[in-house]
């Protein structure tokens, strides 16, 4: 029996998501020491302890980028990017939820326990290449979600999303399982470089259990970016669990995801000639389902909902251009346009929150008139980030959506860029009609005191905002620093190829 | 020469700083009439007033300025857009002053001042565009905006609906154009107007473009199917329909067809497209106007025909023709921006809109009448003023009598309305005994741009090659010297000129309205169909796209069973077609006769499996599961693998203790589904696990790589000190991902905890 050496152990690498667990924790063991106080103590070290995550992914851009612990954790920009957005919309869901939840009588310490853990696991599947981990991180960030979903108990609504949710996600989590075993039965490896490892082989057989694990693997990552025919759940999950769950699981959910999906698909060059129509066609199918779905809706949430859906669409399209040509597109679209995607969701979802009143939350549209009289500061913001969502210049998701079409049609993808930029446009429809929601006078006009915002709620929307005009003025800049530099700094598509 | 005055001292990045200030200026524009009231808008017209200084001053230019990585505004200044830009912020200046006569104080005005001004500096982005994406994106702009001016007075549901129609059909017609732009773009390899050369007339995709392209103008520029919006908007406020619907945004179309004169005038579709779809736009629009007698209406459709004659003027190569579009859009811009306020302030001192309801009124408003006859003129062509230069021209172009025709239809028209709303009122016996003069602010305009449309006329010969020319550049791709003169001697044409304006005032003078039922001819029914029809039918898609959830939302109702049904046929579907097409498969798995025991388990475990699904309790369904998990692992250790089939049994067990607990709590089984459902469901099921029954043969027929299995079970003992291999890889070799398994579970039972305790709380 011979001892190995310990390695040198990168505890960089594995800091942001053991600070994001480790107050999870400690948020527990707060409530476990005080039950039955406010959550403001828990508030408070939540985000002390996401702020010092995000401060330990900072100086990792500048560590010699590679993977440790044996291949389970990656350091690269794709993964330091999107951890750190993770952390920031954790962030901002915390600042606005304290004051939604006691609004909605379910201020509930466990919110903040679960979305933590939730983010920890969003983080661990955008920053490993080791499927294994992969699915560990999508199944600790889809349990806490699906919990969360269901917590509003008093409402039917939240349990039936709650149930709808864990079903569904459950089978879209058993493909992935599915898919994993099928990569590695002929190959033996659990990294994501199985794939080419199948190819490499040259049996018929291998490269079949390739291509289908391969594909059960899509089917899963297609299903937790809610991107069509897996967005089933999309409107009704939006719409029934409670606003700010809603908020974070749109981001987070929708990020890790597609940093996920980014890998996967990267790693599937040696089969992109069986894998790219199917996928060129969903993301024409969730940009046109998406948006025209969200065209009859009457709920702001499902609108939101399938907006989100047509939104994974167009991240697909970025993904899409970046593995047909990687010497020519870079990621640094996609990762801009992910940035500007999770801050104008959480800044909208914020707003809609203030629909929340003494327990009770109406989020059809007529439920948001009069808004504009009693958050005035809110509901200006909204329209910042509902135009931002529409794509109008020269708000974050105007120039996203700018960089996305340019990749496109440099890609040669040109009925990818024509449906992105016509889908857009029949979204301005549904989009308007939200501002036009907030703006109507409330009928009766029913002077409620109780539904004015907080200041945390104020808070956030105004980082949002910031950040949308910060992200925009300094568009370029943003995508400097988002595009993988000279020196050895590769995009993923690349390194994978570099690799085989 | 009154074109640019001086060619340098001004600054760089003037064309940005023209929009930047407009747009900030659109956010900044609800407080200045909030603080103001109406005079407000008088203010706001520094900005427009300004813009018109610098399009007299600024030198023209292609300038692309970097914004962000890979973006750059690349804007230009050129003379059809500096005509433009003159036109638009001279119009604007007028009617802004216009406006702050025209509305009374009332609520939402500010809102009103900044779309009007957000809508000025999106026209003025839009004829300042170099880059295709960039107009497309002022080009909706244009859309949403005038959405909301035409909306203003939303409490009026016909006002909401006429938005509605003008922005559906103008934004459609946007991505048509958008579309066109991309397919343009694998011809020309540029999306900048500057740049793109010209199609060569064999190209491929020349004609599509075009015909996509052509497809957005129309819809812009009211031509003949899609002129119906046009005539609803004029639900809009006077100064609205002054400004957008006669001057600027329904000449955005004929605007983009001029500028991409050059580059698309070498397809062969362009001039029989072109000239077919103007000369049907000015017929039509003559024929429509003789039955109406509102007088916003029958500027409407005079705007429509003049558009149609521009579009006819664009489609011929001939060089008078090209002088004749010049000549007429800057002419039609002034009069009939001046005969709509004209009108609006008829409609002010009188309380009516019918043109003939108003007689006498030059005494009572003097200026009124000077402005509006002098516009009048212009509209009907007068020696001496740019509308007779226009016709002119028109006339003079040579050969096909269809050039005739479409000029005569315009003139015609324009002529008999001209003559109703600038001059008959002022005449005649007086029936309204009230009315008096509006305020300056309400005649300066129609004055001055009446004055402005025969000062500059005469005056032609001064200035026309300084800035007719320029444009005749831009129209041409290549400079152009043209002679410019506000009279042409007394010959054949002018004969004709003088009789189509007598004709006109004529008509004008003696025709009424046809009938009080105006055909639409066009679109208008269909759409109206179609507008109705649109939330059944999006409804009926998307529900069938969607199958979770009722769509249109009231409650989250929708069947979790559709969900799963979609999920399942779609990666059977996937799966199925994967297997067919990637060529023959062996199914290469040794068979082996099972012995008795083996048999016997195996069909206790088919027969469970099935009769699992006809069982009629929850409890006796989890039982007979349990049946089959057991079989199965009992499979296993007949084949030697009892550390697998342990692992099987407790998972099995635990399945089922779990499941008894929750499903304790449920409700009995009810039959929900109807036949044919359970039939779709069952097929779903049965192809989904034949599928994968399949899938996994296929892919055991060869053995996978040896040192996976064999290797774990060769390192068990010595590394692991196990016996058990499942038990080794599960604690030794993974245990980190046990340990991570072990983490899910953690938080899995403390989301159940919290959501338990939830309930308890609630019930307290």
């Amino acid at each position: 029996m011979s001892y190995q050496p310990i390695p040198t152990i990168d505890w960089w690498a594995i800091a942001p998501v053991s600070i994001v667990m480790v107050t999870g924790i400690v948020a527990l063991l707060i409530e476990m020491f005080r039950p039955n106080r406010n959550n403001n103590t828990i508030v408070a070290v939540s985000l002390v302890g996401l702020f010092l995550a995000g401060l330990s992914v900072v100086p990792q851009f500048s560590m010699p980028f590679g993977s440790s612990f044996g291949g389970m954790v990656v350091r690269d920009y794709l993964g330091l990017v999107l951890q750190l957005l993770l952390i920031t919309v954790c962030f901002v869901a915390f600042l606005f939820s304290e004051p939604y939840l006691r609004e909605k009588r379910i201020a509930f310490a466990e919110f903040y326990q679960l979305a933590l853990w939730a983010s920890a696991g969003g983080m661990i599947m955008v920053t490993t290449e080791n499927l294994l981990m992969f699915f560990l991180g999508l199944e600790v960030l889809g349990i806490a979600l699906y919990c969360l979903t269901g917590m509003c108990r008093q409402e039917l609504r939240s349990e039936e999303s709650a149930m709808k949710y864990f079903l569904l996600g459950a089978f879209g989590t058993a493909f992935v399982l599915m898919g994993i075993a099928y990569l590695y039965g002929p190959t033996g490896s659990l990294r994501i470089d199985a794939v080419s490892i199948a190819v490499a082989s040259d049996q018929p057989h291998f490269v079949l259990m390739a291509l289908f694990g391969f594909g059960l693997l899509l089917v899963g990552l297609c299903f937790k970016s809610a991107l069509v025919p897996f967005h089933q759940w999309t409107p009704d999950v939006y719409q029934g669990a409670p606003t700010n769950v809603t908020a974070f699981m749109a981001s987070t959910s929708k990020i890790a995801a597609i940093g996920a999906l980014i890998r996967v698909l990267a790693a599937g060059a040696p089969l992109v000639s069986y894998w790219f129509p199917i996928m060129f066609w969903v993301a024409i199918l969730s940009m046109v389902v998406g948006n025209f779905a969200a065209l009859v809706q009457k709920d702001v949430k499902r609108t939101l909902g399938y907006s989100s859906v047509a939104n994974g669409g167009y991240m697909l399209v970025a993904v899409l251009a970046h593995v047909q040509a990687p010497e020519k597109v870079s990621l640094a679209s996609t990762l801009f346009f992910i940035t500007g995607y999770g801050v104008m969701t959480m800044g909208a979802f914020a707003v809609v929150s203030l629909a929340a009143r003494d327990g009770k939350e109406g989020t059809r549209f007529q439920d948001l008139h009069g808004l504009w009289h009693r958050a005035p500061f809110a509901a200006g913001c909204l329209i910042l980030f509902v135009a931002s969502l529409i794509g109008v210049p020269p708000t974050v998701g105007f120039f996203g959506k700018m960089f996305i079409f340019n990749d496109a049609l440099a890609a040669g993808l040109l009925p990818l860029a024509l449906v992105l930029a016509v889908t857009s446009v029949v979204s301005a429809y549904y989009y308007l009609g939200i501002i036009q929601a907030v703006f109507v006078q409330e009928e009766g006009a029913v002077k409620n005191e109780s539904g004015r915002p907080q200041a945390g709620l104020n808070l956030a929307v105004l980082l949002c905002a910031l950040a949308i005009f910060g992200i925009s003025l300094g568009a370029e800049n943003v995508l400097k620093f988002m595009a993988p530099a000279e020196d050895g700094r590769q995009p993923v598509a690349e390194r994978t190829v570099a690799q085989r | 020469m009154l074109g640019p005055l001086w060619r340098s001292g001004l600054p760089d990045g003037g064309m940005l700083a023209v929009l930047g200030v407009g747009f900030l200026l659109s956010v900044l524009a609800p407080f200045v009439v909030r603080a103001a009231g109406p005079k407000g808008f008088a203010w706001l017209a520094a900005y427009p007033a300004g813009v018109f200084a610098w399009g007299l001053a600024a030198p023209s230019e292609v300038t692309a300025f970097p914004w962000a990585a890979g973006v750059e505004v690349a804007l230009r200044l050129d003379g059809l857009s500096r005509l433009f830009v003159l036109l638009v912020s001279g119009l604007g200046a007028l009617i802004l002053v216009y406006a702050s006569g025209y509305f009374k104080p009332r609520p939402n005005l500010g809102r009103f001042a900044g779309a009007f001004i957000g809508f000025m500096a999106s026209m003025l982005g839009l004829v300042l565009a170099d880059d295709a994406i960039l107009l497309f994106v002022f080009w909706e702009l244009t859309s949403v905006t005038s959405y909301l001016l035409i909306g203003f007075d939303h409490e009026s549901p016909s006002a909401r609906a006429s938005a509605q129609q003008a922005f559906l059909v103008t934004a459609a017609g946007g991505l048509a154009m958008l579309a066109g732009f991309v397919v343009l773009h694998s011809e020309t390899g540029t999306f900048r107007f500057s740049e793109m050369g010209f199609v060569v007339p064999e190209a491929l995709m020349g004609a599509p473009a075009l015909l996509l392209i052509v497809a957005g103008c129309a819809t812009k520029s009211a031509q003949f199917p899609f002129h119906f919006w046009l005539p609803n908007a004029m639900a809009a406020p006077t100064p609205v329909s002054a400004f957008l619907h006669s001057a600027t945004m329904v000449k955005a179309g004929v605007y983009l067809l001029a500028r991409l004169k050059p580059t698309m005038e070498s397809v062969t579709l362009w001039s029989p497209l072109l000239m077919g779809l103007g000369a049907a736009t000015a017929l039509v629009a003559l024929a429509l106007l003789a039955y109406h007698h509102d007088a916003k209406k029958l500027l409407a459709y005079t705007t429509m025909g003049a558009l149609g004659a521009l579009v006819f003027l664009l489609g011929q190569p001939d060089r008078y023709a090209l002088q004749a579009f010049v000549a007429l859009v800057t002419a039609h811009a002034l009069y009939k921006g001046a005969l709509f306020l004209t009108a609006g302030s008829l409609d002010k001192a009188t309380g009516t809109r019918d043109v003939f309801a108003w007689s006498g009124l030059g005494r009572a408003m003097p200026w009124t009448a000077f402005g509006g006859a002098l516009a009048a003129g212009s509209a009907l062509g007068l020696v001496g003023t740019l509308g007779f230069i226009g016709k002119e021209y028109a006339l003079k172009v040579g050969g096909a009598p269809a050039g005739w025709i479409v000029t005569a239809a315009f003139a015609l028209g324009a002529g008999l309305v001209a003559s109703r709303v600038g001059i008959l009122p002022f005449v005649g016996g007086r029936r309204e005994a009230k009315a008096i003069e509006v305020p300056w602010a309400m005649w300066l305009g129609p004055v001055v741009l009446g004055v402005a449309g025969i000062g500059l006329a005469l005056s032609v010969g001064l200035w026309g090659a300084g800035l007719f020319d320029e444009v005749g550049a831009s129209l041409r791709g290549r400079p152009v010297d043209w002679t410019w003169k506000p009279f042409f001697g007394f010959d054949r044409v002018f004969a004709a000129s003088l009789l189509l304006a007598g004709l006109g005032f004529w008509l004008g003078w003696r025709i009424r309205p046809l009938g009080s039922t105006p055909p639409t001819m066009g679109l208008d029914r269909s759409w109206h169909r179609a507008v109705a029809a649109l939330p059944g039918w999006a409804a009926k898609a998307t529900s069938w796209l969607a199958p979770v959830g009722s769509v249109t939302g009231a409650a989250a109702g929708g069947r979790l069973r559709d969900g799963l049904a979609g999920l399942f046929s779609v990666v059977t579907v996937v799966v199925a077609t994967g297997l067919a097409s990637s060529g023959p498969i062996r199914f290469a798995v040794p068979f082996v006769w099972p012995g008795v025991f083996e048999a016997m388990l195996v069909v206790l475990a088919g027969a469970t499996a099935v009769a699992v699904v006809f069982a009629p309790r929850r409890v006796s369904a989890i039982c007979m599961l349990g049946i089959v998990g057991t079989g199965v692992a009992l499979i296993f250790l007949t084949h030697g693998a009892p550390d697998l089939a342990l692992t099987q049994l407790l998972a099995e067990l635990l399945v089922i203790v779990i499941a008894v607990l929750v499903f304790y709590r449920l409700p009995k089984f009810r039959s929900l589904s109807s036949g044919w459902v359970r039939v779709r469901d069952a097929t779903i099921a049965l192809g989904f696990g034949t599928v994968m029954a399949l899938l996994l043969l296929a892919v055991q027929s060869s053995p996978p790589q040896a040192d996976v299995a064999a290797g774990l079970a060769a390192r068990s003992v010595p590394e692991a000190y196990g016996r058990n291999v499942v038990n080794t890889i599960l604690v030794d070799f993974r245990a980190l991902d046990t340990l991570g398994e072990a983490t899910v579970l953690v938080v899995a039972a403390i989301g159940v905890l919290a959501l338990m305790r939830l309930r308890m709380e609630d019930a307290a």
